[in-house]
């Protein structure tokens, strides 16, 4: 994907498509401590900018930190900061592992 | 329209910056008008504006409203792009925008968008001095050299390098700077070309404000040229087409664009050494958040919270209520001669005025603790362990704090409120704040459950129906949440992301200075309007007037009647009707009536209805026998006691929902703006009745 986003207009969550058939990996699937990189934002209504404009950008790094007792909402950090965002949030942030990146 | 120099000689400076950045304190350090620090996210949007003195000359300053983004999908949020694009009433000639040095990254994002519109700016870095004492270090010179426009280091709360920002001032009046603005990728620059011609409006949009249209999900410019609801997509498309033949994605590409560009101009400029705080943080977190004990200790935290605000205040309130009535006596005896006037000084004014000083103790506790709350950065971590039991109702966890203070009263919980930074759920959290059982229900609570409920059913009946009572406001206040973000203002479900700050220690300068602005505030937004109803309720209550009624030692039953021939008793006989079918009497309706304006006041005018005089206590025994001995004297229940228990149930129903608090709707007034306040009056008085008809009905059957 290089330096191209990806061009995403449907703002649901991210579906098995055809050319990958196993489902793209978001925010929600990491488990506490697990680290990551951020490979697209998607869009829903002025979600994915407000993201993007706290930082999570496609290529930044992120760590899972650990979710509310009630499991909801999830932390995360980012370079510079730490944030705190819903689950509803967290499925528009697209990830690949570290390693694989 | 136009600009105002050219015409007055008097320049206009506009402020901007994100949402708790410093800008309001800054604006009032250059002004000197201290009025009003805080963030009353964008409800209602007010302008505000002040003049400040530069090297003799007058220059007016513009404080536009706090926001992360210049994107806007209504014409609120449109204000601050309008007002810098020159479509308000005063075209700034210079705009300070307010960076958070600490989050210099984000904070640039809207210069960025600024320097876009093509309009002159300096940056002014705030926070500067918590960035030194933290160890972390900005390089403004070299910053400087790279944006092409003079970044001047400041501490809006300290008063430091307001020097330097005074020069810069000066001198980019003289010489317009503007920052350096992003180069847009080619397919932008056609995609900007295609919308014009898409368009065809007779306004002038300018590049940037096309570009807002292609950026943003449904931007209020399409509001602005006018354009039909039906082809709005497809102009937009058509517009976004060349972006996506390129491959690009149009709602991203301007914060990839912006943040390259902001990463070139920060190379090298900070330096961080906070890996000692971020990792002191991070262990801190492990605790406050774990699953049990972080919750442990939350709950203990809120605990003591309300019980200080709950216990503290009362020695505060019980001086304050004994001088007043001090000073109610050495007035009343100096205007006797004249008892129309002396009744209006003494029950009017200042017993109104001790009813708003007597929220000071409580608003100035509350202050305290959300400050300390808030500075320590502990209320962050709150809001992330409570946020999944208000998220599924249009609040968020930020809503805990207000709710439970309101518990203590609902006039410092509204004005909690203020931390919730999202506005739909911050206004959802004061229309329900109301609902919870504050200390005021409690004397009518204790009343009726001692006087029907304790004797016939025992103690743990009793303190069962108390907890109860207590419960039921926050029961109902969730699913009307839910309901009303729902249905009423049909707000997509809202996001909740928030910035976790490091674990700091609080800064007691800072604590005293927010409790000192919060009661402050209180006294000059809300304490007038107080008074003057606590004036108008004592008008009804005293005309027609009766000899001697409101004389010392006047005789309980010349009380009784002059309260009964007044115009709130005659309303009472009158709207007795409507209150029938919760089985309440024409005396019930009464006080209830006198209770709007604060329901507190319920016991003791029960007292000077049943003619025992207004000095009685929901403890005494002689009122709960009144109330027992009380006989319908017609009708279809003649001869019956009126207090039977379904009635005290609805009595005390109807009290856990009637919004009957004149200050809180004066502060949902001042803080939400008036028509809230009404539609919370409205609903809650609605629910009131029907829920009390419901008790009423419902338990006569069984009962």
């Amino acid at each position: 994907m290089k330096k191209r986003l990806q061009h995403k207009m449907d703002p649901a969550v991210p579906q098995s498509t055809g050319e990958a058939s196993k489902r793209r990996r978001t925010v929600n699937d990491l488990a506490p401590c697990e680290q990551a990189k951020v490979t697209a934002i998607h869009h829903d209504e002025g979600m994915g900018q407000r993201l993007m404009s706290l930082g999570l950008v496609p290529g930044c790094p992120l760590q899972f930190v650990r979710s509310a007792p009630l499991g909801d909402p999830l932390m995360i950090k980012i370079p510079g900061c730490l944030l705190c965002l819903r689950r509803a949030e967290a499925r528009l942030v697209e990830i690949e592992d570290e390693i694989a990146a | 329209m136009g600009n105002r120099r050219a015409t007055t000689g008097i320049a206009t400076v506009a402020l901007i910056g994100n949402p708790n950045t410093g800008k309001s304190t800054l604006f009032n350090r250059l002004t000197g008008s201290r009025q009003r620090i805080g963030n009353y996210p964008g409800v209602t949007v007010a302008k505000k504006s002040g003049r400040m003195v530069l090297d003799g000359r007058e220059v007016d300053v513009l404080d536009l409203p706090g926001a992360y983004s210049l994107a806007a999908s209504s014409p609120d949020e449109r204000i601050s792009s309008d007002v810098l694009a020159g479509r308000g009433e005063d075209v700034p000639d210079l705009t300070i925008c307010v960076v958070d040095s600490r989050q210099l990254a984000r904070s640039l994002q809207l210069a960025c968008q600024i320097a876009d519109l093509g309009v002159p700016m300096i940056i002014a870095l705030n926070f500067m001095d918590e960035v030194v004492a933290s160890g972390q270090s900005v390089n403004a010179t070299l910053l400087s050299e790279r944006l092409g426009v003079p970044v001047i280091p400041i501490s809006a709360r300290k008063g430091q390098g307001l020097d330097g920002l005074y020069r810069a001032i000066g001198e980019c009046l003289q010489t317009p700077v503007f920052l350096r603005s992003p180069q847009w990728p080619e397919c932008v620059q056609t995609a900007t070309e295609a919308l014009r011609n898409q368009l065809k409006t007779n306004i002038h949009l300018s590049d940037a404000e096309l570009r807002r249209i292609l950026f943003d999900h449904r931007s209020s410019y399409l509001d602005l040229v006018g354009c039909p609801d039906g082809e709005r997509k497809q102009i937009v498309e058509k517009g976004r087409a060349p972006i996506r033949e390129a491959g690009i994605d149009p709602y991203s590409i301007e914060m990839v664009v912006f943040q390259k560009l902001i990463s070139e101009f920060l190379e090298g400029v900070t330096r961080a050494d906070n890996h000692a705080q971020i990792q002191m943080t991070g262990r801190i977190d492990s605790i406050l958040t774990h699953r049990f004990f972080g919750l442990l200790i939350f709950a203990g935290l809120m605990f003591l919270v309300f019980e200080a605000i709950y216990t503290l205040s009362g020695p505060a309130m019980d001086l304050i209520d004994t001088v007043f009535s001090w000073l109610g006596e050495v007035v009343g005896n100096f205007l006797a001669p004249v008892p129309v006037f002396q009744s209006l000084v003494c029950d009017g004014i200042i017993a109104g005025a001790g009813g708003v000083v007597v929220f000071l103790p409580q608003i100035f506790l509350l202050f305290f603790f959300v400050s300390l709350l808030e500075d320590t950065g502990y209320m962050a971590r709150a809001a992330f362990l409570m946020d999944k039991l208000f998220g599924w109702c249009g609040l968020n966890g930020k809503s805990f704090v207000p709710l439970l203070s309101s518990y203590a009263c609902a006039v410092p919980g509204i004005f909690a409120t203020r931390t919730i930074e999202n506005p739909r759920a911050r206004l959802v959290t004061v229309l329900v704040a109301p609902l919870m059982s504050c200390s005021a229900r409690l004397p009518v609570y204790l009343l009726l459950i001692g006087a029907f409920i304790e004797p016939v059913w025992g103690v743990g009946a009793a303190s069962l129906t108390l907890f109860a009572l207590q419960m039921l406001g926050l029961l109902v206040a969730l699913p009307l949440a839910w309901v009303v973000s729902r249905f009423i203002f049909k707000t997509p479900r809202q996001p909740f992301i928030m910035e976790m700050p490091p674990y700091r220690l609080p800064v007691a300068k800072d604590v005293l200075w927010r409790m000192w602005m919060g009661g402050k505030e209180f006294l000059q937004r809300a304490g007038t309007i107080i008074v003057v109803i606590s004036v108008i309720i004592w008008a009804l209550l005293y005309f027609p007037h009766k000899e001697g009624a409101h004389e010392d030692g006047a005789d309980p039953v010349v009380q009784a009647e002059q309260i009964e021939q007044s115009f709130l008793g005659r309303a009472g006989h009158a709207l007795q009707p409507i209150f029938a079918p919760a089985g309440f009497d024409w005396k019930i309706t009464v006080g209830v009536l006198a209770s709007f304006p604060a329901r507190e006041v319920i016991v003791s005018t029960l007292g000077i209805i049943y003619r025992l005089g207004g000095d009685v206590e929901d403890s005494d025994g002689a009122l709960a026998d009144a109330l027992r001995a009380e006989r319908w004297p017609d009708g279809p229940h003649k001869g019956q006691p009126v207090f039977t228990l379904p009635v005290a149930l609805a009595i005390m129903v109807f009290f856990a929902f009637c919004m009957q608090c004149s200050s809180t709707l004066v502060v949902i007034a001042r803080e939400v703006g008036t028509r809230y306040a009404v539609l919370t009056f409205v609903y809650m008085t609605t629910l009131a009745w029907v829920a009390a008809v419901a008790v009423y009905q419902t338990t006569s059957l069984f009962l």
